[in-house]
């Protein structure tokens, strides 16, 4: 497997994604070698490989170690080599490069490579050992752009991966479909995997009190473009037209925030709105229990994690319909992104009823909670088998008929 | 009656919240593939079996409205089957409502009696059997029904209230009741309303000879065939050969010498009670649980439920005939019956019938249309209030 980051490390959704499906996929047996970038340690020289037992980890140096000649006066030794670019697309570009020397997996039976960011390594890789390939999308660059401006080269390369491959596993039916549709990839070969979630660091039930309404509507994510912080303050402006009374809090940090707050001043909502920054979790589990609705209006998201964490504390959602997991939710209202009308309008009925609000928020809080690593693990497996079943095949056809006699 | 789209910001001026639009179509369509067809092929099968073929309907309110609003000739095609004798027309609620159920029986006592005076005008007709909202019964709707004079009301055939008994008999209410209860035997009914076009039934394709074997085999004073008229067309469309077996029916069950066709007054004349059912939790003909649970089962249901009924003495003290009959409108089960989330984890049976993509777009139009009602009559009875100092003021 090739990956990028893995915790403690820049342990976002990606590399939380890496380890509770190599935890999941090593229960059933499989022998994972995780390939990724050894990134300057906090922690001094404490390899990631140090924290997990269930799988080889293998960081791959930016340069190698110097061998230093000793000189007339002894000395000599080993250096440590320089570590990757500061910039971050001269590092991913390094580490591709560095990773064609690092590889030793030579008995896998299969490679799988996370995002636009292994890509390179990955296709080479398949190339120079004849295994077979599977692409994990994660995220396209047109879902992290929102739109505006992608950058043409990551694009290619996301395309390069979903045509060598020979399965792609794309985490929601949502993101499958942008594959084919943008990408021209070859439906036969996607697979849609849903991600999982980690119910155990969520609270175990609903401990909400629905009879508790502070009417106030609380958005909670990465202030990106991606995430339709925009359309949240639009939204809020329309309600607090009817109903001055409404709170509204936002959550979290990103470029976008200065905007945000701009917006709220020019709109003369400061009275009515908080901006938190950053949240560690257990503060968000605090605004999950004291706000009233959750929304999350994303231009386009992948498969959307947190909007299940979010769920799992009871509070009724409100999210977009162009989200990956929408597509297998029954209890969120879903509006378009843009239609802040529609979502003022749910907004003000769930501030409303009491009853809309836990009759959503428990359902939605059951439902949350199928959504498993597990699941998701047996899915990615049976990929692993069908590709290497399917690469098995390719080469009992190649045989020339000559050989067989 | 399809609502309209409603939101909170742009309310509207007056209580229009129907989608007429939505309405004429769906009523068009469901006139042509169902009503008019049906209608003409029942009026053919009892003039060829010379009267022996009988059939009974229950025509709401809305339904005779927006017949009268889109398709005339629906109406006539209904009238054509009341002169021929062969065909009995039953009294419901004329807002397919379920005031049946709150507590005050005045409001479903006037909605029964504004049914009444339709039936009589339309066909001249004044029905001798009553059966309310999708077959919703208690013991206090019966008690109500029996004041109001009628002769037998019909039920669903459940076991809750039959335990090892046969639907097949009459039976009355218990506490020395006269009114006579006709239940649905909902195997049988159901084998046609929901198995007949159901591939993967072990007992596909029903023909019509084989069905009236089955008929015939069963014991008792009467077998009672409830359902949709939708069957006929719309639910089960012509290509499934719906039209055909019906075609083909009357024949086959006259074949059989111990059975004929009535109507439920016709039976209720010539048969007496085996025994008593007592009802103290209302059942209906919906869903598995057969109980009021597709319409009142979460906390939105209710609150919408309690809403309306909660309006009632306003309504009744403003007396403006437009904000009543919207009222009375908002009843109609459906609207409720969208807002029901009890199937979510099982299947999607009614999300067939649902227009909208979730319960809680159904709950929160729905509460659209109920919170902007009550806003309008407080208003109006506001006018009022000052109208009558200002007139008391003047004089």
């Amino acid at each position: 497997m090739i990956g990028w980051e893995f915790p403690p490390f820049l342990a976002g959704g990606l590399g939380i994604h890496c380890l509770e499906l190599t935890t999941e996929l090593s229960r059933k047996g499989v022998q994972i070698d995780f390939y990724m970038p050894h990134m300057a340690s906090i922690e001094g020289n404490r390899r990631v490989a140090d924290h997990h037992k269930h799988l080889r980890i293998i960081e791959v140096e930016a340069d190698p170690e110097v061998l230093i000649q000793g000189g007339p006066y002894g000395g000599g030794g080993r250096q440590r080599g320089r570590g990757y670019e500061a910039n971050f697309n001269d590092a991913v570009m390094q580490y591709n490069e560095r990773l064609l020397n690092a590889f030793d997996s030579y008995d896998a039976d299969v490679i799988h490579c996370h995002d636009w960011i292994t890509v390179p390594a990955a296709v080479e890789l398949k190339h120079r050992t004849g295994k077979p390939l599977v692409f994990t999308v994660h995220s396209t660059e047109y879902d992290r752009s929102a739109g505006f401006f992608p950058q043409n080269w990551i694009i290619n390369l996301e395309r390069l991966g979903i045509h060598e491959a020979d399965a792609v596993i794309a985490v929601s039916g949502y993101t499958r479909d942008q594959l084919v549709e943008r990408f021209r990839g070859d439906a036969s070969k996607i697979f849609p995997i849903h991600n999982g979630v980690n119910y155990d660091k969520l609270p175990a039930s609903v401990t909400k009190d629905y009879n508790k309404s502070n009417r106030t509507v609380l958005f909670l994510s990465r202030v990106s473009r991606q995430k339709g912080p925009i359309f949240f303050m639009e939204a809020a402006r329309k309600v607090l037209d009817v109903d001055p009374s409404v709170r509204f809090i936002m959550a979290g940090k990103g470029e976008m925030l200065p905007e945000m707050i701009q917006f709220a001043v020019r709109n003369n909502m400061m009275d009515r709105m908080s901006f938190t920054g950053y949240v560690t979790d257990a503060e968000a589990f605090s605004l999950f229990q004291n706000s009233d609705v959750y929304v999350l209006p994303s231009v386009s998201e992948p498969f959307g994690i947190s909007i299940l964490e979010a769920m799992t504390s009871g509070i009724p959602t409100i999210t977009s319909k162009t989200t990956g997991v929408g597509e297998a939710l029954n209890h969120v209202l879903k509006a378009h992104y843009w239609d802040t009308w529609e979502m003022a309008d749910m907004i003000l009925r769930l501030l409303d009823s009491r009853a809309l609000r836990e009759e959503l928020g428990r359902n939605g809080a059951r439902e949350a909670r199928k959504f498993t690593w597990d699941r998701c693990a047996s899915a990615t497996l049976d990929v692993y088998r069908w590709t290497a079943d399917q690469a098995r095949r390719r080469n009992n056809r190649a045989l020339p008929a000559s050989v067989s006699a | 009656m399809r609502l309209r789209r409603l939101h909170v910001f742009n309310a509207p001026t007056n209580v229009d919240y129907w989608d007429d639009g939505k309405n004429k179509a769906i009523f068009n369509r469901v006139a042509d593939k169902c009503y008019l067809p049906t209608n003409k092929l029942l009026l053919e099968l009892i003039e060829k079996h010379d009267g022996r073929f009988k059939v009974a309907f229950s025509l709401s309110g809305t339904f005779v409205e927006q017949a009268q609003k889109y398709r005339p000739d629906v109406i006539e095609s209904f009238a054509k089957l009341a002169a021929t004798g062969c065909v009995e027309f039953l009294s419901e609620t004329y807002y397919h409502s379920l005031a049946g159920l709150w507590d005050n029986p005045e409001e479903y006592i006037e909605q029964i009696r504004e049914h009444r005076e339709l039936m009589l005008k339309l066909f001249n007709v004044e029905p001798r059997v009553f059966r309310n909202t999708e077959l919703i019964y208690d013991n206090r709707i019966a008690k109500v029904v029996e004041g109001l004079g009628y002769e037998a009301i019909m039920t669903e055939g459940t076991e809750k209230i039959l335990g090892w008994r046969s639907p097949n008999f009459l039976y009355k209410p218990s506490g020395g009741s006269r009114l006579k209860v006709m239940l649905k035997n909902y195997r049988l009914s159901d084998d046609v309303a929901f198995r007949f076009g159901n591939g993967s039934w072990n007992e596909y394709p029903l023909t019509a000879d084989k069905y009236a074997t089955w008929l015939s085999q069963a014991e008792g004073q009467v077998v009672n065939l409830f359902m949709d008229y939708e069957t006929f067309g719309e639910h089960n469309w012509r290509e499934s050969g719906i039209f055909e077996f019906l075609r083909h029916l009357p024949g086959e069950v006259l074949k059989h010498p111990h059975m004929d066709f009535a109507t439920p007054s016709e039976i209720v004349s010539r048969h007496e009670p085996v025994g008593d059912i007592e009802v103290p939790h209302a059942i209906s003909w919906a869903d598995s649980e057969r109980d009021v649970s597709a319409w009142l089962h979460n906390e939105m249901q209710h609150q919408c439920f309690n809403d309306l009924r909660d309006l009632a003495p306003s309504v009744k003290a403003l007396k403006d005939p437009e904000i009543t009959h919207a009222w009375r409108l908002l009843q109609t089960s459906d609207h409720l019956y969208y807002c029901c989330t009890k199937w979510m984890s099982d299947g999607d049976i009614h999300t067939y019938f649902s227009p909208y993509d979730s319960p809680y777009q159904a709950f929160i139009n729905y509460s659209n249309a109920i919170q902007d009602l009550k806003r309008k009559v407080a208003l109006r009875l506001e006018q009022q209030r000052q109208r009558g100092a200002a007139l008391a003021a003047s004089r």
